[in-house]
């Protein structure tokens, strides 16, 4: 997936970030302060950075500008929730923001967006004989089509873009069927049961007991 | 009623009543003797008259018609000197061309004894006369005597209109005086009320300028009240500038463990971690919630030292001193850190736990500002009768700048090293309130790549 620098000088903060985007298939690069920022964007090539305004010596602002010639899309954390802070990152050039304490999954739709938008997001999902191409919404197990409702489809999307984290029947509802769906959970469940049927994913979409679903494959 | 207007209306009426008294009593007066000097002028001629007629008339012997032809011609030639003259006999006039007043109205002068006279003023149709009435010649025939005097009624009139003129006159140039001069003597009183005006809209700065009577005291008054005003709201709006800044860094410093915490349990409840992932998450949050607590703890020790009254006693110096060794014996160890005491003190009259609390923070920054090793140096001494304590290091020193922002709460020089070593920045603002209790001064001497020391000055002569 995605080649991510992460610029926060809390070292707990930033651990965390790595883990969860690793979670999900991207890989990171931890800097602490701007000048290390600065060098690790000299030597590689990132395909997103998360940018924390706060940050000791090189205000975080000036470096966004820098990232800005660089091209390299930025989405920055903020634990101030000041309005002009935020209007002057976004204006400075950031493609989102983000404001602490955030939530994990928001992050990472976020940074699936901002992906999404540099062409940078994988398309083919491999999973045992499984491939799942998002652009086409086309399943194809052992090379031959596998038929998907929309809904099916949708779901199994949420669960790729999420894999290793689990998700609550309520956040897949939401995430996959709409804000404003009034059915209930067991829609969710009914239809899990139907993909794993159809995938033969019953060991790759695991339950996670008392929490939700979660889409288990070897970390990249 | 409105004090300028009491005092314009006080002159006004102070004026126009003395005016108008003064004026009525000596019209009076005037017209008073006026009329004496009638009278007398009247009784002299009716005496000078009389006996005049008398001398040259024999009244005893001549018949009516002789007198009354003689008393004719007299009456004819006095009446065109403007005296009337009337002579009364046995009942009858015997002559009388005196129109204007109507008989019966003098009928009682006609009742004059004798060696006597009467003398009357009469008013008929607004003029005056005065009437004499006496029996000077035979005692029998009453001679009477009248004559206008409406002169000195006249004058007395124009007198009258003048005083009214007059006191129009006055009523409008007094008025005017009066009421320029009043404005003028409360001007004071109106710009003590725009000052107050305006410090009750929120305008300070104003100031009432002095003078040279009774109201300067209140203007000194005033401004003193002014200024006070002035600071007390400018101390105030210094303090909550102070106290939202204060929160601000709190909520700040609450925060960043609370993402921390937030994220980790979120991370150990739905990823599919790995056994070493999820020691490390829950450490990370067993790490932030200690720092929490230590801020908290640091917080309420903050406000208790405020609160808190000093326990004070006598505390032996060397021990105290000691004691702090003891306290750090291994951290100084592991830090390879030399510790120095000079100490000339024999006693402190202080509250030991807060003191050492104080020193103690001394130390762990003094440790923290020289992560490779260096040296302590602890000196006791007596500088002018009064005690202080110096922890000197040779460590990183604080920037010149930075020196006045050291002691406020949370403040730290290096944010990402301080913040891993575990300092929640309120270290030396809670030092600053210890040594405020103890009313100690605490000063800060430090260059930057060279060292620190903090000094400590108790406020006592020992």
């Amino acid at each position: 997936m995605g080649h991510i620098l992460i610029v926060e000088d809390e070292e707990a903060i930033s651990d965390l970030i790595n883990m969860n985007l690793t979670m999900v298939g991207h890989t990171g690069v931890q800097a602490f302060d701007g000048y290390e920022a600065l060098e690790a964007v000299k030597s590689n090539r990132f395909d997103l950075c998360l940018l924390d305004v706060m940050l000791p010596g090189i205000d975080g602002f000036s470096l966004l500008e820098k990232f800005k010639d660089k091209r390299i899309p930025v989405i920055f954390l903020t634990a101030k929730s000041s309005l002009t802070d935020r209007v002057k990152g976004l204006k400075l050039g950031a493609e989102d923001y983000i404001i602490k304490p955030f939530d994990t999954l928001e992050l990472l739709a976020r940074i699936e967006v901002v992906l999404r938008r540099g062409g940078n997001s994988n398309d083919i999902f491999h999973c045992k004989d499984v491939e799942v191409r998002l652009d086409e919404r086309a399943v194809y197990k052992d090379n031959q089509v596998i038929d998907l409702t929309a809904q099916e489809f949708a779901l199994l999307e949420i669960l790729i873009q999420n894999r290793n984290l689990a998700l609550t029947r309520e956040q897949l509802l939401e995430a996959a069927w709409g804000y404003d769906y009034m059915g209930e959970t067991r829609t969710v469940d009914m239809h899990i049961q139907r993909l794993r049927k159809k995938l033969d994913w019953d060991n790759v979409i695991k339950t996670v007991y008392k929490y939700g679903y979660r889409l288990e494959v070897p970390k990249e | 009623m409105k004090l300028w207007i009491r005092i314009f209306l006080s002159i006004l009426l102070v004026s126009l009543t003395t005016l108008l008294v003064s004026s009525v009593i000596i019209i009076n007066r005037n017209h008073l003797s006026n009329l004496k000097q009638e009278q007398d002028r009247s009784l002299n001629e009716f005496e000078f008259i009389t006996s005049s007629i008398g001398n040259n008339m024999d009244f005893t012997a001549s018949s009516i018609d002789t007198m009354v032809t003689l008393l004719n011609r007299y009456g004819n030639y006095y009446a065109q000197r403007g005296i009337h003259l009337m002579f009364y006999k046995d009942g009858q006039y015997l002559y009388n061309s005196f129109t204007e007043i109507e008989q019966d109205a003098y009928d009682k002068l006609l009742s004059v004894k004798e060696n006597t006279k009467m003398l009357q003023v009469f008013e008929e149709n607004g003029k005056h006369f005065i009437m004499v009435s006496g029996l000077p010649v035979d005692q029998k025939t009453v001679f009477l005597y009248a004559r206008e005097i409406n002169e000195i009624y006249t004058a007395r009139e124009i007198s009258i209109r003048l005083t009214v003129l007059l006191s129009f006159g006055l009523v409008i140039l007094l008025g005017l005086l009066s009421y320029l001069y009043s404005k003028w003597i409360t001007r004071p009183i109106h710009l003590l009320q725009k000052g107050a005006v305006s410090i009750s809209q929120g305008d300070y700065s104003v100031r009432i300028p002095g003078t040279k009577d009774e109201f300067n005291d209140l203007a000194i008054a005033f401004n003193k009240m002014a200024s006070a005003v002035e600071n007390r709201t400018q101390e105030l709006k210094d303090r909550a500038k102070e106290l939202q800044i204060f929160i601000d860094d709190l909520s700040h410093e609450m925060n960043t463990p609370l993402t921390s915490i937030q994220g980790y349990a979120e991370f150990l409840q739905n990823a599919n971690a790995s056994e070493e992932q999820r020691i490390k998450a829950a450490g990370n949050i067993r790490t932030q919630a200690r720092r929490m607590k230590d801020i908290y703890t640091k917080l309420m020790t903050l406000t208790l030292a405020r609160e808190h009254k000093p326990d004070i006693a006598k505390v032996n110096v060397n021990n105290l001193l000691s004691d702090l060794q003891d306290t750090f014996d291994v951290m100084l160890k592991d830090h390879n850190i030399q510790w120095n005491t000079e100490n000339h003190l024999t006693d402190l009259h202080i509250d030991r736990t807060l003191i050492h609390m104080l020193l103690s923070n001394l130390v762990k920054n003094s440790i923290q500002a020289m992560p490779e090793g260096g040296r302590i140096h602890i000196r006791a001494y007596k500088e002018s009768s009064k005690p202080v304590i110096e922890v000197s290091d040779n460590g990183i020193g604080i920037p010149e700048d930075k020196i006045d922002q050291v002691i406020k709460p949370f403040f730290r020089v290096d944010k990402s090293r301080s913040r891993k070593t575990g300092g929640a920045g309120l270290g030396l603002s809670i030092c600053k309130n210890i040594a405020d209790i103890h009313n100690a001064q605490l000063s800060i001497h430090s260059r930057e790549g060279k060292g620190t020391t903090i000094r400590i000055k108790f406020d006592y002569l020992s």
